[in-house]
């Protein structure tokens, strides 16, 4: 049962130095209780997408493409009540001069209107569940007095407070340390279990789409340029791209005979739509053809939707 | 918490200790005989030897300082050679007026401020915003005095309003107090009123695009919460900084206020006993004036503490 | 946006960045016309002595209190003299304090600051200095002044001046103290280079945008601050003009010949407004966190 649908998502941006393309036509769909990866490096637009889902984006964002969350267009209310978020930072990202206790209560208020007593009780009941120890002591506390991993559960709670459909995270664990990094996964998988939550996970950390995700999508400077379950794409990457990010994980067995592979260049800024794919001027085996026309998101060999020319065939391993 | 409390009390201390000897100082740092400073330019023998007893001159500097001190603190401050009164006593009448000045100036000043500032951050990008800027950039180009100056211009001599000078006390006759006091408070909070109004707009806009702001939108929370709520409880803290750092400007404001009015505060006061070489009335203020500051400060930074959750309780993995 | 908080790396300041600066500034209309306003009201300054239509001191019994008119365009005061070259040559006072002043604070707070910043054993003793210096309002500390030194331009420009050495100092040790552990300095102290070296070549100049930006809020005080002086009595003397002077001359006659009060204190609410018209525009240009939307 298709839960979000997203399609052709176009986000365009008028700064001072230019309009900018963050996001170019992206489409994706997440299931319900499904776990999607939304992968790429730092400025592929996949926080943009995000954010773009429930209007959150600054005043100079112009938004086009269909969004539809079980059938309809998300409104105004729908945020934190059908689709919710956690971001990156829970130290920024939570009023400081705020009580946790108040801050979670906030969205109980607004969306289930509950107050008062019964307000504190789910409060305790939500940070139980993110497995915070002495909820009730935690209640009162304000954010600073709380380790990072615990401001990210209290995050959390706030977001799956109301039940929500959609959970969108963005880049979740990217600020914690690795130990702590597990038991937000852990979190995670264990709400999608209880409460049927769908994820859409923002992150450019493989090891944790390896984890926890159901299947994946890859972007690559604002376009989506590859998705497929996530076993499959570990297992036969398609687009040079992501066979270029699986290749730049650190691996004892596969780089023992020379140094860390990386992907020359970097991720460039799109201002305009191109009619090129935007990877060929990193890409190993770029030609004429990927220089002058933009390539579709079709099937490619391996059954995974891939926006390439040339997709990978079996196995290019050490290439 | 305590240790903050004990670490600003400290140094409180040692700057108040620092200003009384600076003022002490100040006054001997004059040319020609401290004797004669003090007593009055003419004084008789009789009175200066009197004044040397007391104010021990003849003894070492810091045997002088001590002695300073000590009446100081028991509330000797010298006597005027001008009125003849004790300077304590002369100050003493001089600051409720003052203080109700100041009172009713801050009081406009941050009902003014606090609201131009956030319809200013609010209303980004629209007539009301350029409106309530523009008054503040006017409020801080405007010299006080001159402002006071038209306004009695206009609403005391072109169309008589209200009194141009003079003084009622609030405790004896309410009405007439706020007539006389409007518009010296208007005045004198006027520069105050521009301060906050933009530092408000500036944290305010600050607070609207930090994180914790998108969070609030993203939990669906509608737009006036997210400004009251969550940003301007954020602000509030930096306003009350500001009120606490314009102290010092605001006693300036009160010094020129009262001059133009005509109120007979510690403002007017100051003035006068520099035109009539009132040197013990000088220190005297000067002494009281920089204690005040001190302590005030001190409160301020204290009443911050209790405000500010970060230093009220302190932080885990900060 | 993007959740990734970027951190800005500090490149040490170069020419394209001024550059930059100076057009963000001049696409301003109203820093361009804050700017404008300056020049023509420096150069009036400099140039008193061609532009006054009649010497400041000129008295003319014949025509007092007379209100603005051709040959007069400001009116005259209280002994027939000419309102407008009297502020013409009021200007001139004005702006040497405004740059005085600021001259003054910055050649001693810079340093202090910058120890303050970079010593940490010097920073509690430099604060406490400071905070001692707060503690007396410029009024008073001017007050104080006046009666050591006696009344006059320069007893102006010094209480001035020293008023503003809290807030310079403050600002030099905060700029000190973000600078001092960033990349670029880690380098330089790798390559070699001492403390004064560093000071003096790495950090101070990384910190001139925090100062101009200081400069742009003091000189407005300052100027307002001489007239508020002069118009006491604590600053400049008669016969010297000063738009305070002005003002305090106006106070007296304030029924009988209002313009004297309301030409005065115009010349002071347009040049301040320009500077802070100006100051407004530069402090916006160098701010990197400012977001078109």
């Amino acid at each position: 049962m298709t839960l979000l649908s997203v399609k052709d998502l176009t986000v365009r941006f008028r700064t001072e130095d230019g309009p900018v393309l963050a996001v170019d036509e992206a489409s994706f769909d997440v299931a319900e209780r499904e776990v999607v990866a939304l992968v790429g490096e730092s400025g592929c637009g996949k926080s943009v997408t995000a954010l773009a889902l429930t209007g959150l984006l600054p005043r100079n964002a112009s938004v086009t493409g269909a969004i539809e969350l079980d059938g309809s267009q998300p409104s105004r209310q729908a945020r934190g009540r059908d689709i919710a978020y956690i971001f990156q930072e829970p130290m920024t990202s939570l009023n400081p001069v705020l009580t946790v206790g108040r801050q979670i209560g906030e969205v109980l208020r607004k969306h289930q209107g509950l107050r008062g007593a019964a307000s504190r009780r789910r409060v305790i009941e939500l940070l139980e569940l993110v497995g915070i120890p002495l909820p009730s002591r935690r209640f009162g506390e304000y954010p600073h007095q709380l380790s990072g991993g615990m401001r990210q559960r209290v995050m959390i709670a706030m977001a799956v407070a109301c039940k929500p459909k959609l959970l969108v995270a963005d880049e979740p664990t990217t600020a914690l340390d690795v130990t702590v990094q597990a038991g937000i996964l852990d979190v995670l998988r264990n709400l999608r279990d209880e409460i049927g939550t769908a994820v859409l996970l923002i992150t450019h950390d493989l090891g944790v789409v390896a984890d926890v995700a159901d299947r994946v999508v890859v972007m690559y400077a604002g376009r989506v340029i590859e998705q497929a379950g996530v076993v499959a794409l570990f297992a036969r990457p398609t687009h040079p791209y992501t066979r270029g990010l699986l290749d730049a994980v650190p691996n004892p067995a596969r780089h023992a005979d020379g140094g860390l592979r990386e992907i020359p260049g970097r991720v460039p800024v799109i201002r305009t739509p191109s009619e090129m794919c935007t990877f060929s001027d990193r890409c190993w085996y770029a030609d004429e053809v990927c220089r002058s026309t933009k390539p579709l998101l079709a099937p490619g060999p391996a059954g995974h939707l891939v926006r390439c020319w040339h997709p990978l065939e079996a196995d290019h391993a050490g290439a | 918490m305590g240790r903050y409390v004990l670490r600003r009390m400290l140094e409180s201390a040692v700057t108040l200790i620092l200003a009384t000897i600076v003022v002490f100082l100040g006054i001997r740092a004059l040319p020609g005989d401290p004797a004669r400073t003090l007593a009055g330019e003419e004084s008789d023998p009789a009175t200066l030897a009197a004044i040397r007893q007391t104010y021990g001159l003849d003894q070492p500097l810091p045997v002088q300082y001590v002695r300073y001190v000590q009446k100081a603190a028991t509330g000797d401050l010298g006597r005027s050679p001008r009125t003849g009164l004790p300077v304590a006593e002369t100050i003493g009448h001089a600051l409720p007026v003052t203080l109700q000045l100041a009172a009713f100036a801050i009081t406009i000043a941050i009902l003014i401020g606090i609201g131009a500032g956030v319809i200013a951050a609010v209303r980004r990008r629209r007539p009301a915003e350029w409106g309530a800027n523009a008054v503040a950039l006017l409020g801080l180009s405007v010299p006080n005095f001159w402002f006071g100056q038209m306004v009695i211009l206009s609403l005391a001599i072109a169309y008589p309003l209200l009194p141009a000078s003079g003084f009622v006390s609030i405790f004896e006759n309410p009405v007439e107090s706020f007539r006389h006091l409007l518009m010296p408070a208007v005045v004198l909070g006027s520069g105050l009123a521009a301060i906050i109004m933009r530092q408000t707009r500036s944290a305010m806009l600050d607070a609207l695009l930090a994180d914790y702001v998108r969070t609030a939108r993203a939990k669906g929370l509608g737009g006036a919460q997210v400004v009251f709520g969550h940003a301007l409880r954020n602000s509030l803290i930096v306003v009350i900084t500001i009120v606490g750092l314009q102290l010092g400007a605001l006693i300036s404001g009160a010094v020129v206020t009262e001059q133009l009015f005509v109120l007979p505060g510690f403002g007017k006061l100051t003035i006068d006993a520099v035109f009539t070489r009132d040197y013990p009335m000088i220190q005297g203020v000067v002494l009281v004036t920089a204690t005040a500051y001190i302590l005030i400060n001190l409160a301020v930074d204290l009443l911050y503490s209790v405000i500010d959750p970060r230093i009220r309780v302190g932080g885990a993995a900060l | 946006m993007t959740t990734v908080q970027e951190t800005i790396p500090a490149i040490p300041v170069t020419l394209s960045t001024r550059r930059r600066v100076a057009r963000r500034v001049l696409r301003n209309p109203l820093a361009v016309l804050g700017l404008v306003v300056v020049c023509a009201a420096m150069l009036t300054a400099l140039l008193a002595n061609f532009v006054a239509p009649y010497p400041f001191d000129q008295v003319n019994f014949s025509e007092p209190l007379r209100p603005p008119s051709g040959t007069h365009i400001f009116g005259t005061d209280s002994i027939g003299r000419d309102q407008l070259s009297r502020a013409i040559y009021g200007l001139r006072a004005s702006v040497a304090v405004g740059l005085l002043s600021v001259v003054l604070s910055l050649s001693i707070g810079v340093p202090f600051g910058l120890l303050a910043g970079f010593y940490g054993w010097l920073d509690p003793v430099v604060s406490r200095l400071t905070d001692t210096l707060l503690a007396f309002p410029f009024l008073v500390l001017a007050v104080g002044l006046a009666a050591i030194l006696g009344p006059s331009l320069s007893t102006a420009i010094i209480a001035i001046g020293i008023a503003q050495i809290p807030a310079v100092v403050r600002v030099t040790r905060g700029e000190t103290l973000r600078l001092r552990h960033m990349d670029f300095v880690a380098a330089a102290v790798a390559g070699g280079a001492g403390d004064f070296v560093l000071l003096r070549r790495h950090i101070l100049p990384n910190a001139v945008n925090a100062l101009i930006v200081q400069a742009t809020v003091a000189i407005p005080g300052a100027i307002i601050g001489e007239a508020v002086l002069s118009f006491l009595g604590l600053g400049v003397r008669p016969p010297t003009p000063s738009l305070g002077v002005m003002l305090a001359d106006a106070q007296t006659f304030v029924r009988d010949g209002p313009w004297m009060a309301v030409f005065p204190g115009v010349t002071i609410v347009v040049l301040t407004l320009a500077l802070n018209l100006l100051g407004d525009g530069l402090r916006d240009a160098l701010d990197p966190r400012e977001s078109r939307s």
